[in-house]
């Protein structure tokens, strides 16, 4: 049995090549474009986060837990509006020790208690 | 360098030129996306004769090719009966005759007789074994002459 074929015309492998190369160029600039998409979409979600941060005041700390009790509710201390002080408030001269007199039923007896 | 090597056993195998490049086109892209994997020219050969024969097999299903049966009752084959058609015609009738074979037996027939290529490196290009491969090519060749024989009596009956 003769398997001798004829050979392929070279135009047939130049058309192959073509279409080849075609498709790969085809693929490139596909690939291509979905990478400008994503970055161009990251862009854009980078502006918008940015814009939304801009405009929104900073939210106010969370207030520190002290301590958590077994079984109870966490202790927090409430964050407190801001104080504002007075200007001219005047300080209190330093203070006199309170003597405070306690008289028992036994008039010999007198407690004298003196408080800082 | 490889494009004759993938045209021509795509041709062989799918039996119609349209399908063949088809066929090529799509072995070479597999081939640029994979050209990391291979550490030297030389293991580029018969990884395209694999994918070659693969993308055939998956181009020759998808498209519902070579479906049909050898036509005519299964003749007997005397020796010399090639020889009293014309060498042209005969090549006619053995591309078309191809068509009819198995899709291994068809391969096995490609890669070796067609292509020349040793017994063991078609086994290793089909997944299978030397012998395997042997037996195809054997069952393949009496089958080809069976199918050449009763396309050429149709033609001389036509």
């Amino acid at each position: 049995m003769n398997f001798d074929f004829p050979e392929v015309s070279p135009a047939v492998y130049d058309e192959v090549r073509q279409r080849v190369l075609g498709e790969i160029r085809r693929q490139r600039k596909a690939r291509n474009a979905v990478r400008m998409m994503a970055a161009a979409a990251a862009c854009a979600v980078l502006v918008v986060t940015g814009l939304l941060a801009l405009r929104q005041p900073a939210a106010a700390p969370a207030p520190p837990m002290l301590a958590r009790v077994p079984g109870g509710p966490p202790v927090v201390v409430r964050a407190s509006p801001m104080r504002h002080r007075r200007a001219n408030r005047q300080r209190a001269a330093p203070a006199q020790p309170l003597l405070v007199r306690l008289e028992t039923d036994d008039p010999n007896v007198v407690i004298l208690w003196i408080v800082d | 360098m490889h494009q004759r090597q993938v045209l021509l056993t795509s041709l062989r195998l799918l039996g119609r030129m349209e399908d063949a490049q088809d066929a090529a086109q799509e072995a070479f892209l597999k081939l640029y996306r994979n050209l990391r994997i291979f550490g030297s020219l030389a293991e580029i050969r018969p990884w395209l004769y694999r994918v070659s024969v693969n993308v055939c097999h998956d181009l020759a299903r998808k498209r519902g090719l070579l479906a049909a049966e050898a036509p005519g009752p299964d003749v007997p084959v005397e020796d010399g009966g090639d020889e009293r058609i014309g060498l042209e015609q005969q090549r006619v009738l053995l591309a078309e005759a191809l068509t009819y074979l198995p899709e291994k037996e068809r391969a096995a027939i490609v890669l070796r007789e067609i292509e020349g290529l040793d017994t063991d490196e078609v086994a290793a290009i089909l997944g299978s074994t030397p012998a395997t491969v042997r037996t195809q090519v054997s069952t393949g060749r009496a089958r080809l002459r069976s199918i050449v024989t009763r396309l050429s009596r149709r033609k001389h009956e036509l």
